[in-house]
């Protein structure tokens, strides 16, 4: 499903944190969102998930979240936070099971077909062997993975995944990147990613697009966005883009010591 | 261990082993609440009377007139209001500290004991010719109000998020028992009738307390009962169950007024009877893990036996004199809260 913002604006009291903007992604593309912090990255996922106020317009398939309304919405759009509140004292399968609940009436429970959705998923990301678990005793890459089943269980045609690797080391960054990458042979959708390690984003999105202070201030390709200059200005960072076989390398470069 | 297929996978579901466990408990405390007492009855006699009159077949047992009328009419009424009261309360506070994901939460928590105590007190020191009929109705009044205040007190400030209302139930909970300590010290002569009611007290003239409450029981229960998964997808904090595709401030707002409406009809009746909303929670969860589809259920009726169990010590220790509920329930239930939380294999809150 595509996903388009029309002069889309997001504020918090008098704080404009989107302004004006407008953005497409089509339908199973990955689009990388980069930014330094506090440029709207986040802000801008949740009032695509409809979890934040705005106006300007939003539409996921050319349907606007009102027409949709939030049930069907997240039927269609799944929300993976930066940082989950992760309860305790619950299965992993259970946990996965809430992904189910856009599909279950008001006071309904999950049924067969629920837990063969969450199966499928799990078995997906590798976590069958810990189906049982308490979902507060994983490590940090394996609760990461958890928490994407839980929004897959949701069976979402747009998955928006903030920040998905910050708080994992550079092997379980690479392995959870690849894995979301595999998803999508099997599971075509669309996916709206925050991300904060400019090399892998280069290296696994279809598309960027770099926001400044709450506008689109770079978009294109990895080599496009990716440049020296446009790190220096919107990161305030010293960096060299090295192009490597099939794509380019963002690197710190640590400037004249004082 | 690898796991093949769906069979091995279990969505969070009732425990009915559980539950069988509990209503044995519920029939063996309502046994003993009608059997044991200043005058004790036979407890063989007493179980054909019930199972006679369950199947309207008259006269099954050989217990006297008196007995019988000690049995309905005062041992009976009593033992049902326990349970009607210590169902609703622990139920209430289950659910509050779902909805406020916050393991503190209990059912006064939103100003419910403030603003009872405050309409009980009115009562009490201005209306003494007509409190008893008019307590309950105050003390009902006076509890849904300060909730009432504190959550558009909540919205006002902060939207639906529940810290805003957490806060402001505080807030308001401090002005009533402002308001009601000042009346109290201006009507001293009233304190000891005050705090008698604070301590919480189940005497019952006949059925009338039970019919009273009975229909805020059965619907604020229902409603609550019925929101046990919800409760579960509110564990993931509001913005992903908003993602889930549920509305949590609609959701909470449907609990808490429930909860609320149900507790202050209990509390209405039986005055503010302390640490049933929050300890016997707790002690489900320990038992049984915090998927509140098993959680609220057993609250409810381990929260009946924990009070029925509690009141039948309060009239039976000191007999005939009898000790206020409120002290045996923290006196059993805190011992017996530190047993649980040692030998519990992990604490969940």
């Amino acid at each position: 499903m595509s996903v388009t913002t029309r002069g889309l604006k997001v504020a918090y009291g008098s704080n404009v944190v989107i302004d004006d903007l407008d953005l497409a992604v089509s339908t199973n593309e990955w689009l990388g969102v980069l930014g330094p912090n506090g440029s709207g990255k986040t802000t801008l996922l949740k009032a695509i998930a409809g979890l934040v106020g705005s106006s300007g317009s939003i539409t996921v398939d050319g349907s606007t979240h009102r027409e949709l309304g939030r049930k069907s919405l997240a039927r269609r759009v799944a929300f993976v936070a930066q940082d989950p509140v992760i309860p305790t004292g619950i299965s992993v399968v259970e946990y996965v099971l809430l992904g189910r609940t856009p599909h279950l009436s008001y006071l309904g429970s999950e049924g067969k077909d629920d837990i063969e959705v969450a199966r499928s998923v799990m078995e997906t990301l590798f976590l069958l062997p810990f189906a049982n678990r308490y979902l507060d005793d994983l490590s940090g890459g394996e609760r990461q993975r958890a928490v994407l089943a839980r929004a897959l269980a949701q069976a979402p045609s747009v998955l928006l995944l903030d920040e998905p690797t910050s708080a994992l080391d550079i092997g379980h960054r690479q392995r959870a990147l690849e894995l979301i990458g595999s998803i999508r042979e099997e599971r075509p959708m669309t996916i709206v990613a925050a991300m904060h390690d400019l090399t892998l984003a280069g290296q696994f999105t279809d598309r960027l697009v770099l926001l400044a202070e709450g506008a689109i201030a770079a978009d294109g390709m990895a080599v496009e966005v990716l440049t020296a200059a446009n790190i220096a200005r919107f990161y305030d960072a010293t960096v060299e883009v090295i192009a490597v076989d099939g794509g380019i390398v963002v690197v710190p470069v640590r400037g004249p010591r004082p | 261990m690898a796991l093949a297929d769906a069979s091995e996978l279990r969505a969070a579901r009732l425990r009915w082993g559980w539950l069988g466990i509990a209503l044995g408990c519920l029939t063996a405390a309502v046994l003993l609440g009608a059997t044991l007492g200043p005058a004790s009855l036979p407890p063989w006699q007493v179980i054909r009377e019930l199972i006679g009159s369950a199947l309207f077949v008259g006269d099954a047992s050989e217990l006297t007139d008196t007995q019988q009328s000690i049995l309905w009419q005062l041992r009976l009424p009593r033992v049902v209001l326990a349970g009607l009261v210590g169902g609703m309360l622990s139920l209430a506070g289950a659910s509050y500290q779902g909805v406020f994901r916050n393991p503190l939460a209990d059912p006064y928590l939103l100003g419910v004991a403030a603003g009872a105590g405050l309409g009980a007190t009115v009562v009490i020191a201005y209306l003494p010719a007509a409190s008893a009929s008019l307590l309950p109705v105050a003390a009902f009044a006076g509890a849904v109000l300060a909730v009432l205040v504190a959550y558009l007190v909540g919205r006002s400030v902060g939207g639906r998020s529940s810290i805003t209302l957490i806060l402001a139930g505080v807030a308001v909970a401090a002005f009533f028992t402002a308001v009601q300590t000042y009346l109290q010290q201006r009507n001293t002569e009233t304190i000891r009738q005050v705090y008698s009611w604070i301590l919480g007290r189940l005497s019952t003239t006949g059925w009338s307390e039970v019919l009273s409450l009975l229909p805020y029981v059965a619907a604020c229960s229902a409603v609550l009962l019925l929101h046990r998964r919800l409760l579960d997808v509110m564990s993931v904090g509001d913005a992903e169950a908003d993602s889930l595709g549920i509305r949590s401030g609609r959701v909470r707002a449907v609990v808490v007024i429930a909860a609320t409406l149900g507790t202050a009809a209990a509390v209405a009746v039986s005055g503010l009877i302390a640490f049933v909303g929050i300890v016997v929670p707790h002690t489900v969860r320990l038992m049984v893990g915090p998927s509140y589809r098993s959680l609220l259920p057993l609250s409810m009726v381990f929260g009946a036996v924990f009070l029925i169990l509690s009141d039948l010590a309060a009239r039976t220790v000191a007999s005939p004199a009898e000790l206020p509920i409120g002290v045996i329930t923290a006196f059993i239930g805190a011992p017996f809260f530190v047993l649980v939380l040692r030998t519990s294999r992990r604490y969940i809150a």
